[in-house]
């Protein structure tokens, strides 16, 4: 193998050394960049997570999502109304009790 | 201050300057914290340690950067959680952790500007359908796996025994032949950090 | 230390090199620091956006696999989609942001995507 592509093969794998080292391993302290007001957000449930998108758009804290977020641009039959219920999460690994 | 490196349930004594702190059956392997700057070097130096440590025995990989004030607070740290870590030993003894990701072929990829709406939707169908079918057949070859997020078509950690490790290489060449469109990128063996914790 | 690539194509360039989570660690600074307060809100309003348009983008595939929607609508779908893909990538780059960043650990309900 050249050198230079010895050298590309260690600089791709980094990408993985860092997933690894910075994202992964045992953690003892816990994740601590979503510490807001030392409230730990980490295991805050589903659905007051869900619900704090709609106070963060109706706060102008999302102005443009709520078009990207297709309210214009979808059909109200073309997405199922039910679609955060069962449907979605039906087979999914969230599972319906998550909600 | 020490840093640790990884848990495990083995008893064998590592190398120096790396030591043991033991508290009733699990050890925490440490060293003297060192002050550095976080460069890439200083990353693979450390990964190193650990390999070597998972040469001689199975453990649990600490995140990087893990320090603890001295040999009381690592103790305590075993002690606190206990049965979680037992667990995850368990979890991942006589394994190790593969990598895994896809890139599709830059033509055949959604990403064009100009592109329709139908073509996009079709292109983000048949990369879903892409990512399974390499995913699937490593999946099942795997004691456990994980799919990450990421910008690849695919990107996951596979959990495989340490004998099998060979087979599962073979099944991405194989894979790789089977699907000209698509490249596929193993790295490895990596000591289970993806598995490390619950 | 040995080579870590077990198996590679012979273009590598495919595959980025550097990573932003080592490039974002060796310039953060203290966590108390309000930048990183804005961002982690940032972090936490982005992944409930990001689950949301996967969400939708399933179930949009799905619909359009069970045969139920026309050509128009499929093409509006995709429209929609594509430009909402567009602005999720903005957002996280003005917030320096990576996928995996928006992963969040909800704990005993695992990982969020």
């Amino acid at each position: 193998m050249s050198p230079t592509r010895v050298t590309a093969e260690r600089d791709v794998a980094l990408v993985d050394l860092v997933d690894r080292l910075l994202g992964g391993g045992v953690v003892i302290a816990g994740d601590i960049t979503l510490s807001v007001a030392d409230v730990d957000l980490v295991y805050v449930g589903l659905r007051a997570l869900v619900s704090s998108v709609a106070t963060a758009e109706e706060k102008g804290v999302l102005p443009q999502m709520g078009d990207a977020l297709g309210k214009h641009a979808l059909d109200s039959d073309a997405l199922d109304s039910e679609a955060f219920g069962t449907d979605a999460f039906g087979d999914d690994s969230l599972g319906k009790s998550a909600l | 201050m020490i840093e640790l490196y990884a848990i495990t349930d083995d008893p064998s004594p590592p190398d120096p300057p790396l030591r043991a702190v033991r508290s009733d059956g699990l050890t925490a392997l440490c060293a003297p914290a060192e002050r550095r700057q976080l460069t890439a070097e200083v990353l693979w130096r450390h990964e190193e340690v650990v390999e070597a440590l998972m040469e001689e025995r199975d453990l649990l990989p600490m995140r990087f950067g893990t320090l603890v004030e001295d040999d009381e607070a690592a103790v305590r740290a075993l002690d606190e959680r206990r049965e979680e870590l037992k667990a995850s030993l368990d979890r991942v003894r006589g394994a190790v952790e593969l990598a895994v990701r896809a890139a599709a072929d830059p033509s055949s990829d959604g990403a064009g500007v100009g592109l329709s709406g139908t073509e996009y939707i079709r292109a983000k169908a048949r990369r879903t359908e892409a990512a399974g079918l390499l995913h699937e057949p490593l999946a099942f070859l795997a004691r456990e796996s994980v799919v990450q997020p990421g910008p690849e078509l695919l990107r996951a950690a596979y959990l495989v025994d340490r004998d099998a490790v060979q087979s599962f290489v073979g099944l991405v060449r194989r894979l790789q032949a089977t699907h000209e469109g698509l490249h596929i990128l193993c790295t490895g063996p990596w000591p289970p950090y993806s598995f490390a914790q619950p | 230390m040995s080579d870590k690539v077990l198996h590679s194509p012979p273009d590598l360039d495919l595959f980025p090199s550097e990573h932003p989570r080592l490039h974002n660690a060796l310039s953060r600074r203290v966590n108390a620091d309000p930048e990183s307060v804005e961002k982690g809100l940032a972090q936490l309003v982005l992944t409930i956006v990001e689950l949301l348009r996967q969400l939708m983008e399933r179930q949009a595939l799905r619909r359009i696999d069970g045969g139920a929607l026309s050509e128009e609508q499929v093409e509006r779908l995709g429209q929609t989609f594509m430009e909402l893909d567009r602005r999720m990538e903005e957002l996280r780059e003005e917030f320096g942001l990576t996928e995996e960043d928006l992963n969040l650990d909800l704990g005993p309900l695992g990982r969020l995507l």
